[in-house]
């Protein structure tokens, strides 16, 4: 298979990279930190809390800066080298070449994430009272996702761009841009409707972090947390709401893929029909 | 049957014309030399073979099968020595070679074809720190990777010294002896001059020249030049050897003692010198130079060279 080919020699070459071990190294260096600073060793408080806490800053900068880092250049610096003239004249299609990167780089990304955060996490475990080891997993299976939508975008970005300088000038762009656009309409005084709400990617990862309880609970039905005001209303009033399917907790998975596709699916379009 | 067969192939970077109307075919079992100074659009039509680039208009087919979209099968069957490319610089080069085998679902021992290529003993270090001929060598390898039914090669000798050069001309020519079509460009005709069957030439994107090199040398009439020495080589000797089939044109020098006649190769030579001895001229010596490979080339590729007719 083409891409497991591609994904497999674009593995060995990223574990070379010194930029990988020196991301993996600064994310491990502060998020010991944060976790250190937020606990302050009392052993009070939630494993939640504390996770929160300390993983806001994370979630917020750190594993979208690690993910774009990791994937904007993989595909525009092969065509800036000339590497990629030689993966090219192999039986590959450009759809392979991408497909091959963006399952290379999110395993990387995995491995970073748990490289990252996994001690932190360890930490917060032993030093918080009330910690659950399913809520470990869960976190680290919400920060992995949440990555791996990070180097989708970012894989996107790399096929569409020209030239490694557009695709770092792009790349930070589309940081500030996915991070602040909710809240950019917040200050200009427009309400975004609930479901355009779901498509901010935090509240794409709080979603991920909270629907592995809810299906464990089999509450399929449950509400996005864009609902959350609903759902205290509910529960003070002790009234059951519903909502529709896209209101629905579980449909952040068709969000995901969502945002996995679409930057994916726009970098191929254009990747696919242009002049290497 | 054709493995290479373009029609009207044509590419235009905004007002630049690369190639134009380019009809071109190779056959099977042949080397084919793509012959051209650099920037004559040897690379762009070799990226219009690989799908690397679209044409403006026109086709490009390999094995029968449309360039565009069949791309993938056209590319599993044959091996590629790109321009412009660069190695992976932090695998080594077994490693790039175990890529390829797997990409092409190939099960060749790695160890053979570097020693084939000469870089066996640098299989285990990185190829970025690959000197330019190593990587060459190493590509060149790559190239070899599951017995091609074609062997697509742009400018293969660049980076090499000449016997680097000359150890892959040898390559070429194992890989065609075992039934291999072999397409190879270069800006140099000494390289392909050595191994290749026929020669097309381009210049400014339209092909100049179709032919065997023997071909090439009689078009341009430079073929060959017998050189007579003697005395007495009148207007007439001139004219009634001018008259003779196979005599492109005649000039007397050296003031006088010497006789130059560019004609085809193989020539009847004894029947030239009777002919200027009947006309009263006596001959010394004589012997024949060849039209230098440069020579040629310049005259296809330059205005100056006189090969427009």
């Amino acid at each position: 298979m083409s891409w497991q080919a591609i994904a497999k020699k674009d593995l060995q070459d990223s574990i070379r990279s010194r930029t990988l071990w020196a991301t993996i190294g600064i994310f491990l260096a502060l998020i010991l930190l944060l976790s250190w600073l937020f606990t302050d060793g009392s052993g009070e408080g939630t494993f939640i809390a504390a996770a929160g806490f300390t993983f806001l800053i994370g979630v917020l900068f750190f594993i979208p800066m690690a993910g774009l880092l990791l994937s904007v250049k993989s595909i525009v610096r092969e065509r800036n080298t000339g590497t990629i003239n030689l993966l090219l004249s192999l039986p590959h299609t450009r759809g392979e070449m991408i497909v091959g990167k963006f399952v290379g780089r999110s395993v990387v990304m995995v491995v970073t994430v748990l490289a990252g955060f996994l001690p932190a996490l360890l930490y917060i475990f032993v030093q918080v009272d009330e910690a659950g080891f399913t809520q470990l997993l869960t976190f680290l299976f919400a920060l992995s996702v949440f990555g791996v939508m990070w180097v989708g975008i970012g894989i996107g970005l790399s096929a569409l761009v020209n030239s490694e300088t557009q695709a770092t000038i792009t790349g930070v762009v589309m940081f500030a841009v996915l991070i602040l656009w909710p809240l950019i309409f917040e200050q200009a005084g427009i309400e975004l409707p609930s479901f355009a709400q779901r498509f901010w990617l935090f509240v794409i990862f709080a979603d991920l972090f909270f629907l592995p309880g809810r299906i464990a609970d089999g509450d399929f039905t449950f509400p996005s947390v864009v609902e959350f005001d609903e759902v205290l209303l509910e529960e003070l009033n002790d009234v059951a709401i519903s909502v529709g399917p896209h209101l629905q907790m579980w449909f952040v998975v068709v969000l995901v893929a969502f945002w996995i596709i679409l930057p994916i699916g726009i970098g191929y379009y254009r990747f696919s029909t242009t002049d290497l | 049957m054709s493995m290479i067969e373009t029609q009207g192939l044509t590419k235009r970077y905004g007002s630049v014309t690369a190639v134009e109307n380019l009809s071109l075919r190779v056959d099977e079992g042949e080397i084919f030399g793509f012959l051209g100074p650099n920037g004559a659009g040897k690379s762009t039509t070799i990226n219009m073979l690989l799908d690397f680039a679209k044409p403006t208009s026109g086709s490009a087919r390999v094995f029968g099968m449309d360039c565009q979209e069949n791309g993938k099968q056209i590319r599993r069957r044959i091996g590629v020595l790109p321009e412009g490319y660069d190695v992976y610089e932090r695998l080594t080069g077994r490693q790039h070679l175990e890529f390829v085998l797997e990409s092409k679902d190939a099960n060749e021992d790695v160890n053979a074809l570097l020693n084939r290529v000469g870089i066996a003993g640098d299989a285990d270090r990185k190829a970025g720190d690959y000197s330019k001929g190593m990587k060459q060598r190493l590509v060149l390898a790559m190239a070899l990777v599951g017995d091609p039914d074609l062997l697509i090669l742009d400018e293969p000798t660049t980076g090499l010294d000449p016997n680097g050069a000359r150890e892959v001309r040898e390559i070429i020519q194992e890989e065609n002896n075992r039934g291999t079509t072999i397409f190879f460009s270069s800006h140099i005709l000494e390289q392909v001059e050595a191994v290749c069957d026929r020669v097309g030439i381009l210049r400014d994107g339209q092909l100049v020249a179709d032919d065997s090199i023997e071909g090439l040398r009689a078009n341009v009439g430079g073929g060959e030049t017998l050189v007579v020495e003697g005395q007495g080589f009148t207007d007439e000797v001139v004219r009634n050897v001018e008259a003779m089939d196979g005599v492109a044109g005649v000039q007397v020098r050296a003031g006088g003692s010497e006789l130059a006649i560019n004609c085809e190769e193989g020539l009847n030579k004894s029947e030239v010198l009777g002919l200027i001895e009947d006309a009263g001229a006596s001959v010394a010596d004589f012997s024949t130079e060849e039209a230098s490979l440069e020579e040629l080339f310049a005259s296809y590729t330059t205005d100056y060279g006189g090969a427009e007719a």
